[in-house]
């Protein structure tokens, strides 16, 4: 098993604190790298390298359909083909919908007049910066652009293994989220003690569950009287608790200036720290359990 | 002249409009020429994406010379356009017979291309 582990830090709400965790334990370990794949709006960026836009970058592109109006006869195959109606037959002419296109090129396959070719069109970007203690990714979905599968694929191309990897995944149960996961050893899901927090627990609890991902729940604002609402739910389903995260007017001001509060708060550092063993720990018991 | 309407149902001219474009379950085709109502089904309302350009498609498959409707998203619209469609926008309007005689009387202002997806 390899010395260290990958992570993918989840929340079933937007808000409930996923940067404010992915950073703040980034920057407490060293040997480390972040991916931000929350890629319709990454954030971990303005704490961890706010001039980005100025360093490394790449881009992701895919295919989309050109058709040749001259080979064309309007014979609609590629219309009735696509799922997805990114194409469509108005007045013997077919129009292309390039951001509804998933890039599978069938409707080049079904064309009986090879009147169709497939162009590269930017999808997004990845940006790289290389810190003292920490490598940083960050994914990037162009404006207007809907498809952020293939940034999370090309993202990921860049763990190193032989790193503690930390993902910041897009928040909910859908596709995103679930490449953004996958292949990670554990995942850390982010939540608050509010009804909404536990509704959208549930669901990504249930998410998990199904794609057999291992997990435990960190609680972000922490409050003594509403706490209850996540440790009932956490208690009956046998999640475990990982840590707590006050909700503290002092670590929100600091997040606003975009200062990330392990720096600024005594004792945090070695609370994070400890929360990777943990979590290692973790990681390395769900291990056992599927190699018996 | 046909005219296509998005319904909430197959019904008559006493049915009601349908909110949405793209995600209508059902159109009514109405022909100016002698006050023939059809409804038909929107199989794109159910479609995981490209809604509002399936619903376009079934407008033009239907012969359509006009749509109208409370909002177009903008790939429904350019689809519309490029089809020589005239689109259409209703506004206080809530039965099919309402927004019809509205259209004969030449009342239906142009419409504008709006957002895309839920609004």
């Amino acid at each position: 098993m390899n010395q260290e582990i990958s992570l993918s830090i989840l929340s079933g709400k937007g808000g409930t604190g996923k940067t404010t965790l992915a950073v703040n334990l980034a920057l407490a370990l060293d040997n480390v790298q972040l991916l931000d794949a929350d890629v319709e709006e990454p954030n971990d960026y303005l704490f961890i390298s706010p001039k980005i836009e100025k360093k490394e970058m790449e881009s992701v592109m895919r295919l989309i359909p050109e058709v040749d109006d001259d080979k064309c006869t309007a014979c609609r195959k590629c219309v009735d083909f696509c799922e997805y109606n990114a194409l469509a037959m108005m007045l013997d002419n077919v129009l292309v919908f390039e951001e509804v296109c998933h890039s599978c090129g069938g409707c080049k396959i079904v064309c009986p007049e090879n009147a169709i070719t497939e162009k590269e069109k930017e999808l997004g970007k990845l940006r790289h910066d290389n810190l003292l203690d920490l490598d940083f990714w960050q994914g990037e979905l162009n404006t207007g652009e809907e498809k952020t599968v293939p940034v999370i694929e090309k993202l990921k191309t860049k763990i190193n293994r032989n790193k503690k990897v930390i993902i910041d995944s897009p928040p909910g149960t859908t596709c995103p989220t679930i490449e953004a996961i996958t292949d990670t050893d554990f995942t850390v899901v982010v939540t608050e003690p509010s009804s909404f927090g536990l509704h959208d627990l549930k669901m990504v609890v249930e998410m998990l569950n199904e794609i057999k991902q291992p997990f435990a729940v960190i609680i972000n604002r922490a409050e003594a009287d509403s706490d209850y609402l996540i440790e009932d739910f956490c208690k009956k389903n046998k999640i475990k608790v990982l840590m707590k995260i006050p909700f503290s007017r002092k670590i929100a001001e600091l997040y606003s200036n975009g200062k990330p509060f392990v720096n600024q708060i005594e004792g945090w550092e070695a609370k994070f720290k400890e929360l990777y063993n943990l979590i290692k720990e973790e990681a390395g018991k769900h291990e056992r359990n599927n190699s018996n | 002249m046909k005219l296509v309407i998005p319904a909430v149902k197959s019904g008559d001219f006493e049915t009601e409009i349908h909110e949405n474009f793209g995600r209508a379950d059902y159109f009514a085709v109405v022909n100016s020429e002698n006050d023939v109502l059809e409804f038909v089904g929107n199989k794109a309302a159910a479609q995981s994406s490209g809604a509002g350009v399936g619903a376009a498609q079934l407008c033009a498959d239907q012969g359509a010379d006009a749509v109208a409707a409370y909002h177009f998203g903008p790939k429904a619209y350019k689809a519309l356009k490029a089809a020589g469609i005239e689109v259409l926008e209703i506004t206080e309007h809530e039965l099919i017979k309402e927004a019809y005689n509205d259209f004969k009387a030449g009342k239906l202002a142009e419409a504008e291309a709006g957002p895309g997806g839920h609004y």
